[in-house]
C-alpha cells in the first residue's frame, strides 16, 4: 500500500494541483477581505464576519468543484494511454489501487482546506481584522469540513474511473455545484443526502445570518452512513469491473 | 509437481452480449518457448490475452497460468508475468524513467534495473525526457522494457512490433529470441502476421473468429507447405482430366490457364509432360511452387480470397 502510495503521487500533476489551491485560497481571502469592507453596514467587522465571507463560496462552490477536479486529475493519465493496465499488473489487491487514489485524493483536500485557513489568516492580518480569531469555529470547520467531503470524494472517484473523458467528468461537477445554492436551502437532514451539499453545511458557522438550518447529530450520521457506503461501492466497482 | 505449461486454458470462453468472441479455447503454451499466437484482425487475441491477465472475466472455462489457477491467485501470478496489451501503456506527461520506476515501486522491486532495462530496448538517450515526446516506437520499446522491468518469467506481448520500422522489429525480435535461452522466460506473442512470428516462435496457436484452429510446433505448420508443379496450359480442364485418367493429381485452375499437381519427383514428372504432349496439349510452362506460410494461415482462416 505504502509503495502504491508512492506511485501515486509520482503521477500525480502537481503543478495543477497547487495552481488550484492557490486559486482558491486567493480569490476566497480576496473577497473575504473585499466584503469585509463593502459590508460593514450590515456586518461589523471581526475575524468572525471575514470567516463568514471567506467561507461562503470556498464551502459552496470551490471545495466540492475541486473534489470533483481532482479526482477527474487523477484519473485522467490512466485513461489516456493505457495507464490502467499499468495500474492492474499491480500484483496485490486489486482494491488497494482505489484505496491509494481515493488517500491521495483526500490528501489533496485536506491541503486544500488548510491552505484556505492560512489564506483566512493571513487576510485577516491585512485587513486588521478586529477582535479575536475564533480558533474553536475554524478547528471544527476546517476539519468537519474535511470529514464532510469524504463521501463526495468517494463518489466522485467512481465517476472518474466510469467516466473517459476529462471534460464530461468536469462538467458534471461544475453541474452539480452550482444548484448548491438551492439544495443547501434544505434542512440539512434532507440536503445532506446530496454529498456536494455538506461542506456548506459543516463549514458555514451558525453565527451567520444566512446559515443554513443543521441539525449535526443526522447530519454526521448520514456523513458515516454515505461515505461508508460510497466506498464499499467504489471497491466493489472497482474489482468487477471489466477492464477493456 | 512440475508442470510443463506456462499458460493452460480448457475451454475458455467469453461472450460480449450473445456473441462468443472466444469460444472454447485450449490454449496450451509449453514452458521456455516461444508462443506465437496467430489470427486476422478482430479474431479475438487480445480478448483472450486480457483474460490470462485478468483484466476481464472470461464467461466460463479455466486458466492455468505458471501451473496456478488464475482465480484466487492472482496475485502470485501477476508477480510473474510482464505484459504488453494491445497499443502501449504508459503515462505521458511522465519521463521514461519515472514511468518504469513505478513499475517497480508497485512490484517491490529495486530501482537499479532500470537503467540495464533500458539498455536493452536502448531508450537510454531518452530516460529522462517525457513520453509524450517519443515516437510510436519508442513508446513500443518502453512499453516492452516496463514488460521486463519485473524480471517475469511469462511475458504476454500483445503486437509487440506494430508501428516499429524493420530496424526496430529486428532489434525486438533478437530481444524476444534470446528470453527463454537467456532468461528463463517463456513469451506469447500475438499478431495478425505470421511473417512477424515465423522467424521468433517456435510454438504456433491459430485462432480464427474465437475458435483455435491449429496448435502446435512452427514445423508441423511448415510441413503443410508442400510444393506443387504447376502446368500452364491451352485447355487445363481437359488436361487435368487426362492427367487424372491415368491416376495422377491434378487440377485445373482455368482462370490461370493452368493445372496444379502434387507430383514432384523429377522422373514423374518428365514422365507427366511427356504425356501431356503425346495427347496434343500445348504446354507453355513448368514451374515448382511452395505454398507459403502466409498462404497456408490464410487458408486455414479461410481468408485467401478476402485479400
Ligand atoms: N468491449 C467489447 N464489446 C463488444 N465486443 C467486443 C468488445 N471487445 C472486443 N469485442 C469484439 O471481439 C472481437 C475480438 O476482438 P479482439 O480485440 O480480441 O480481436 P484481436 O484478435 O485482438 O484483433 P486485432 O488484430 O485487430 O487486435 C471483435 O469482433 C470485437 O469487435
Ligand atoms: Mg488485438
Amino acid at each position: 500500500m505504502n509503495m502504491l502510495l508512492r506511485a501515486e503521487t509520482m503521477k500525480t500533476q502537481w503543478r495543477v494541483v497547487i495552481l488550484l489551491i492557490l486559486l482558491d485560497t486567493l480569490i476566497n481571502a480576496l473577497m473575504g477581505m473585499e466584503q469585509l469592507d463593502s459590508l460593514k453596514e450590515f456586518f461589523p467587522p471581526s475575524w468572525m464576519s471575514l470567516y463568514i465571507h471567506s467561507v461562503n463560496l470556498h464551502a459552496m462552490f470551490f471545495y466540492p468543484l475541486y473534489c470533483g477536479i481532482i479526482a477527474s486529475l487523477l484519473c485522467m493519465y490512466e485513461h489516456r494511454d493505457g495507464g490502467w493496465k499499468i495500474a492492474l499488473a499491480f500484483p496485490g489487491p486489486r482494491y488497494h489501487i482505489f484505496y491509494a487514489k481515493y488517500l491521495v485524493l483526500i490528501g489533496i483536500l485536506a491541503v486544500v482546506q488548510l491552505v484556505f485557513m492560512l489564506g483566512y489568516l493571513a487576510a485577516g492580518k491585512l485587513a486588521h481584522a478586529p477582535g479575536s480569531i475564533p480558533w474553536g469555529t475554524l478547528a471544527y470547520t476546517g476539519f468537519g469540513g474535511w470529514l464532510g467531503i469524504l463521501p463526495l470524494a468517494a463518489l466522485q472517484l467512481i465517476v472518474s474511473i466510469k467516466v473517459r473523458n476529462f471534460g464530461a467528468s468536469l462538467a458534471l461537477a461544475i453541474g452539480y455545484v452550482v444548484p448548491n445554492i438551492v439544495f443547501t436551502g434544505f434542512h440539512s437532514t434532507i440536503g445532506a443526502w446530496l454529498p456536494f451539499t455538506i461542506p456548506y453545511y459543516v463549514m458555514m458557522p451558525q453565527e451567520a445570518i444566512y446559515a443554513p438550518r443543521v441539525e449535526p447529530y443526522s447530519l454526521w450520521a448520514i456523513v458515516f452512513f454515505t461515505g461508508g457506503l460510497y466506498l464499499w461501492l467504489g471497491q466493489r466497482f472497482f474489482e468487477r469491473r471489466d477492464w477493456l | 509437481m512440475t508442470e510443463e505449461y506456462a499458460i493452460d486454458t480448457h475451454q475458455l470462453t467469453r461472450k460480449f452480449g450473445q456473441r462468443e468472441t472466444v469460444r472454447r479455447i485450449n490454449l496450451k503454451v509449453p514452458k521456455r518457448e516461444v508462443y506465437g499466437f496467430l489470427g486476422p484482425n478482430g479474431a479475438g487475441k487480445t480478448t483472450t490475452i486480457r483474460m490470462l491477465l485478468g483484466l476481464i472475466r472470461a464467461s466460463s472455462g479455466n486458466i492455468r497460468i505458471l501451473g496456478k489457477d488464475l482465480n484466487g491467485n492472482r496475485m502470485e501470478i501477476l508477480k510473474d508475468v510482464g505484459s504488453l496489451v494491445e497499443s502501449p501503456s504508459y503515462y505521458g506527461h511522465l519521463s521514461g524513467y519515472t514511468n518504469l520506476k513505478i513499475v517497480t515501486l508497485m512490484h517491490g522491486m529495486p530501482e537499479s534495473r532500470i537503467n540495464e532495462v533500458l539498455a536493452w530496448v536502448r531508450l537510454e538517450q531518452a530516460a529522462h525526457r517525457p513520453v509524450k515526446s517519443y515516437s510510436l516506437g519508442m513508446k513500443q520499446r518502453l512499453g516492452i522494457a516496463m514488460a521486463l522491468i519485473t524480471n517475469p518469467k511469462l511475458l504476454i506481448l500483445d503486437e509487440p512490433t506494430n508501428g516499429l520500422d524493420p530496424s526496430g522489429i529486428q532489434e525486438i525480435r533478437e530481444l524476444i529470441m534470446r528470453l527463454p535461452r537467456d532468461f528463463d522466460i517463456t513469451v506469447l506473442l500475438s499478431s495478425h502476421l505470421l511473417s512477424e512470428i515465423e522467424q521468433v516462435a517456435t510454438y504456433v496457436g491459430i485462432i480464427n473468429q474465437g475458435e483455435l484452429i491449429f496448435q502446435g510446433p512452427l514445423q508441423q505448420l511448415t510441413e503443410r507447405s508442400k510444393p506443387y508443379v504447376w502446368v500452364e496450359t491451352d485447355r487445363p480442364r481437359e488436361a487435368a482430366a487426362a492427367l487424372n485418367g491415368q491416376g495422377w493429381d491434378a487440377e485445373p485452375d482455368e482462370a490461370g490457364g493452368q493445372l496444379r499437381t502434387s507430383v514432384t519427383y523429377r522422373k514423374e514428372s518428365a514422365e507427366m509432360i511427356r504425356f501431356l504432349v503425346q495427347q496434343h496439349y500445348d504446354v507453355y510452362r513448368v514451374t515448382e511452387k511452395k505454398k507459403t506460410l502466409e498462404e497456408i494461415f490464410l487458408e486455414l482462416t479461410g481468408q485467401e480470397n478476402s485479400l
